[in-house]
């Protein structure tokens, strides 16, 4: 198993990865992606989303790198009225683990997230869990994979998933 | 059942009609009154055929899903013969809900309260947890069985339910709809299925804004610009917006659906490069066998071109680039509740499917390109209404002096659909329609 290096490693980069969605700076954040990376977000509500499937399964988000480099476009221009003006965020991560894979270059790696939203005086609070897969960068990492898994079972209040988890 | 619906004057004071000049408007107390949320649901949704869902949902003997339709929680679940029932969700002895889950496969639902055990499939009650205190024949006559929905019909496997007992019948209420419906069950001879992974949804605004937005073509270029920007990206070299024609109509009965030709992509069966040249034989393929069953007219008319329905009051089924159908609720006046579904036909290629499910992504859905922006323009109207004195809404694009209100055609762009709905709903909130036969 990889050891505390690597998860203190991990943990240094999903507070950045964070730092980015607050602060809106997403064209760095898209950076982060490998040139094959995915961003998910399956369906709330169902069992084990961790292990569902977006080409048999609607997912609320399944964006190939294209889509999220579309995304982040779309989301900093004006014309984008659900995020416009930007809500503000924060994201909290914790419990990070690493689930496993090869220290050196591929890992998977989990984490518990709240994000609370405001916009327009309506607060919002997103909980759920993160499975990243990262891909070894120096001493940092890129995303090949950030799934974010939402413990809700009906998407409230603002109804939308406009904003990144 | 109205004739012609060419009257001057309509019957609610909510909506207002001047054929001389061409307007026809509604008080935007409509839209967020305690008032017409109260009468709604006392008349609109005691009235009207609402949609419970798709045969596929609940495919093999046992199955049910639970939901809230109209205000009232239901189980709907398939007999030991096949056959759909409809219950509500209540047990006959106190009321408590007697499922909990959303959906499953059972022989019986138990109330956790008390214990009653009723049968799944037929509703009858088999067992109260004990003997006593009660005489032989306590249910000889059926009053505590589990309590069915009055009425259940299905139309091409969409099937919906009405709470009077003396409504007409389903196809009769759908009048032109119908048509419709069998365009969208037509794209496969195995018919269609609902895809996992339904959504719900919570939003501000009242439910209407979210009704007429679902058929309004009018809102696309300016509401949904980045998302045609996205779009023009997507199919290199292409303005999308400039390619759409088509028109739009009054079904009767307040249904309304515009229909258009827009080269988006669909899996059944228009191929466009994004798709990926793997798929490019397989979509050829669909349309191939359409054009054996249905004829080249009509399987081009199925495959080609895209429609935007609304049977009234509130089930949509948008067949554009995937085939998405929802169902909206009002939960107070300002709030909808929404409820999503991906359709897919049955035993589709996996390729199909997967390209299916990403075309649809990208512009519907709470995470789509489009949709969130749809909700940002509801909660916008209702604080608009809200916080603006004596409003009215127009909705007269493309109206004629002597058109017929409930069967209203037009360019998809203006606003015909929405006035049959509006007709319709002022008829049946004022009292002038009952929807029996």
């Amino acid at each position: 198993m990889p050891g505390t290096d690597t998860r203190r490693d991990v943990e240094t980069f999903l507070y950045q990865e964070a730092r980015l969605l607050d602060a809106w700076r997403l064209k760095e954040w898209e950076q982060l992606f490998t040139d094959d990376g995915r961003y998910l977000v399956p369906p709330v509500g169902i069992e084990r989303p961790e292990e569902a499937d977006p080409a048999r399964t609607l997912f609320v988000v399944a964006d190939d790198r294209m889509r999220i480099g579309q995304r982040v476009i779309r989301l900093m221009k004006p014309s984008a009225h659900a995020e416009y003006p930007h809500s503000r965020t924060r994201h909290l991560v914790s419990n990070v683990e690493v689930l496993g894979g090869d220290e050196a270059s591929r890992i998977q790696v989990t984490a518990c997230f709240v994000v609370y939203r405001v916009r327009h005086g309506e607060f919002g609070t997103y909980m759920g869990q993160y499975f990243h897969t990262l891909v070894r960068n120096g001493d940092s990492f890129r995303i090949a994979e950030k799934r974010a898994c939402l413990d809700l079972d009906a998407l409230m209040p603002q109804g939308a998933l406009a904003f990144i988890l | 059942m109205a004739a012609l619906l060419t009257a001057d004057r309509l019957v609610s004071s909510y909506v207002q009609v001047d054929r001389e000049r061409r307007r026809f408007r509604v008080d935007r107390r409509a839209y967020s009154d305690a008032e017409v949320f109260r009468r709604e649901r006392d008349t609109i949704f005691r009235r009207c055929w609402l949609y419970l869902g798709h045969g596929s949902e609940i495919a093999q003997p046992g199955d049910f899903v639970t939901r809230t339709i109209g205000g009232y929680d239901l189980i709907f679940t398939r007999d030991r013969a096949g056959a759909t029932q409809a219950f509500f969700n209540a047990c006959a002895h106190r009321g408590s809900t007697v499922c909990r889950e959303r959906s499953g496969n059972t022989r019986v639902f138990t109330c956790p309260y008390h214990g009653w055990v009723y049968d799944a499939g037929t509703g009858k009650l088999r067992d109260q947890g004990t003997r006593s205190g009660y005489p032989e024949g306590f249910n000889s006559d059926g009053l505590y069985d589990l309590p069915r929905v009055p009425r259940l019909e299905a139309h091409r496997d969409f099937h919906f339910v009405n709470f009077n007992p003396r409504a007409v019948p389903l196809d009769r209420y759908l009048d032109d709809a119908a048509e419709y419906l069998d365009l969208v069950a037509d794209q496969s001879e195995h018919g269609l299925e609902v895809i996992a992974g339904g959504q719900e949804v919570h939003t501000s605004g009242n439910w209407k804004l979210m009704i007429e937005n679902s058929y309004d073509a009018y809102h696309g270029p300016s509401l949904h610009r980045s998302y045609f920007e996205f779009l023009d990206t997507r199919v290199a070299g292409q303005n999308m917006v400039a390619t759409q024609r088509g028109m739009g109509f009054g079904l009767g009965n307040g249904h309304g659906a515009f229909e258009i030709e827009l080269k988006s992509g669909r899996p059944v069966a228009q191929w466009i490069p994004p798709f990926g040249e793997a798929a490019r034989p397989r979509i050829e393929a669909v349309k191939n066998r359409l054009v054996d069953r249905l004829g080249a007219e009509r399987a081009e008319r199925v495959a080609e071109r895209q429609r935007n329905l609304i049977v009234f009051p509130n089930l949509v089924v948008n067949d554009n680039i995937g085939l998405s159908v929802r169902t909206v609720y009002p939960t107070a006046p300002d709030r909808l509740t929404a409820y999503i579904w991906a359709f897919g036909t049955r035993e589709e290629d996996p390729l199909l499917r997967k390209v299916r499910l990403d075309n649809y992504l990208t512009f519907v859905g709470p995470g789509g390109f489009a949709t969130p922006d749809d909700f940002e323009a509801f909660a916008l109207c209702q604080r608009g209404n809200d916080h603006a004195p004596g409003g009215w809404s127009d909705i007269s694009k493309g109206m004629a002096s002597d058109e017929d209100l409930l069967r209203a055609r037009g360019d998809f762009t203006d606003e015909a659909q929405m006035r049959g709905w509006w007709a319709q709903w002022d008829r049946i909130l004022g009292g002038a329609e009952t929807l029996e036969a």
